[in-house]
């Protein structure tokens, strides 16, 4: 199994949120930074990505769900 | 009392904020929108209330709250749509608004958060110039510290900021079910990581849009 493709703390993923391709940081709860592409792994959609790999499509739902594919995820890869 | 003339000054022009209609309602075109003052109003409420047992040093939530909007007085009441409404994109699709704006490379999403806090930084220096030096110095560092989250009230503050948002976006949204608010609730989807908040947005969910629910 290959971990480094594992959504985890610290990962850089490449999304497509309701099909717009996006970057996101997921980062420890408590940071701020939504606007800047950070997301606490204590969020919604940063529980929902957690443990997700490179492919995986998750939804988050509510009246309003959103669908993240996974792209690509990078862990301290260059 | 010269200080005083200041303080005159001053709140005449904190004062402003009961006037500046909110630019996310003006663009979605909701008839009659909140002001930044109105919005500041519910948000220093919420914070006070959805902020109890969290060990936060309350009258600084409370300021913070405060001051959070007051350099819109200068520098306006920016939106994460505000390119695409420049571009007039939302006159051809309205449904822009249902979708969060910003998805880009990390780095424009830094140039971009940098010069909406550098342009609202100058406009907190502009209308507090009037104040005795101590106070203005509060003031500035205590948006600072919210704009960058460096304290828990902070980090707090500005979820609740976003939490009053959807709450407002789900009252517009039930007056005029043709007004598109699924912005909101991707981005506090992606923001709000306070338990407390967390699950308070999921019974704004219910409240408002759950079919057992005459409201909705």
């Amino acid at each position: 199994m290959d971990d480094d493709r594992i959504i985890k703390i610290g990962s850089q993923v490449v999304v497509e949120a309701n099909g717009a391709r996006d970057e996101i940081v997921l980062v420890a709860p408590g940071t701020l930074g939504q606007e800047r592409g950070y997301i606490s792994a204590a969020t919604k959609v940063g529980r929902a990505l957690l443990g997700h790999r490179e492919g995986d499509t998750i939804t988050v739902s509510s009246s309003f769900p959103v669908v993240y594919k996974i792209v690509e995820v990078r862990n301290g890869r260059k | 009392m010269a200080e005083n003339k200041g303080l005159v000054e001053f709140f005449l022009q904190a004062g402003r904020l009961k006037e500046i209609k909110r630019s996310g309602w003006v663009n979605r075109g909701v008839k009659n929108p909140e002001s930044i003052a109105d919005h500041t109003f519910r948000m220093a409420l919420m914070a006070w209330v959805m902020g109890r047992g969290k060990g936060l040093d309350m009258l600084r939530l409370l300021k913070m709250a405060l001051v959070h909007d007051l350099c819109e007085v200068y520098a306006g009441d920016a939106t994460p749509h505000d390119k695409q409404i420049e571009r007039g994109e939302h006159l051809k699709d309205e449904t822009i608004f249902d979708r969060w704006p910003l998805r880009m490379p990390q780095e424009e999403k830094e140039e971009l958060a940098n010069s909406k806090r550098s342009r609202e930084g100058k406009a907190l220096e502009q209308i507090s110039q009037q104040l005795p030096e101590d106070l203005a110095q509060e003031m500035r560092g205590l948006w600072y510290e919210y704009e960058n989250g460096l304290s828990l009230e902070g980090v707090f503050l500005r979820q609740v900021d976003r939490v009053e948002n959807v709450l407002q976006a789900c009252e517009y949204g039930q007056a005029d079910p043709n007004l598109h608010m699924g912005s909101f609730w991707e981005q506090i989807k992606e923001l709000a990581d306070d338990p407390d908040l967390v699950e308070f947005v999921d019974e704004m969910d219910r409240y408002f849009y759950s079919k057992s629910n005459p409201k909705s």
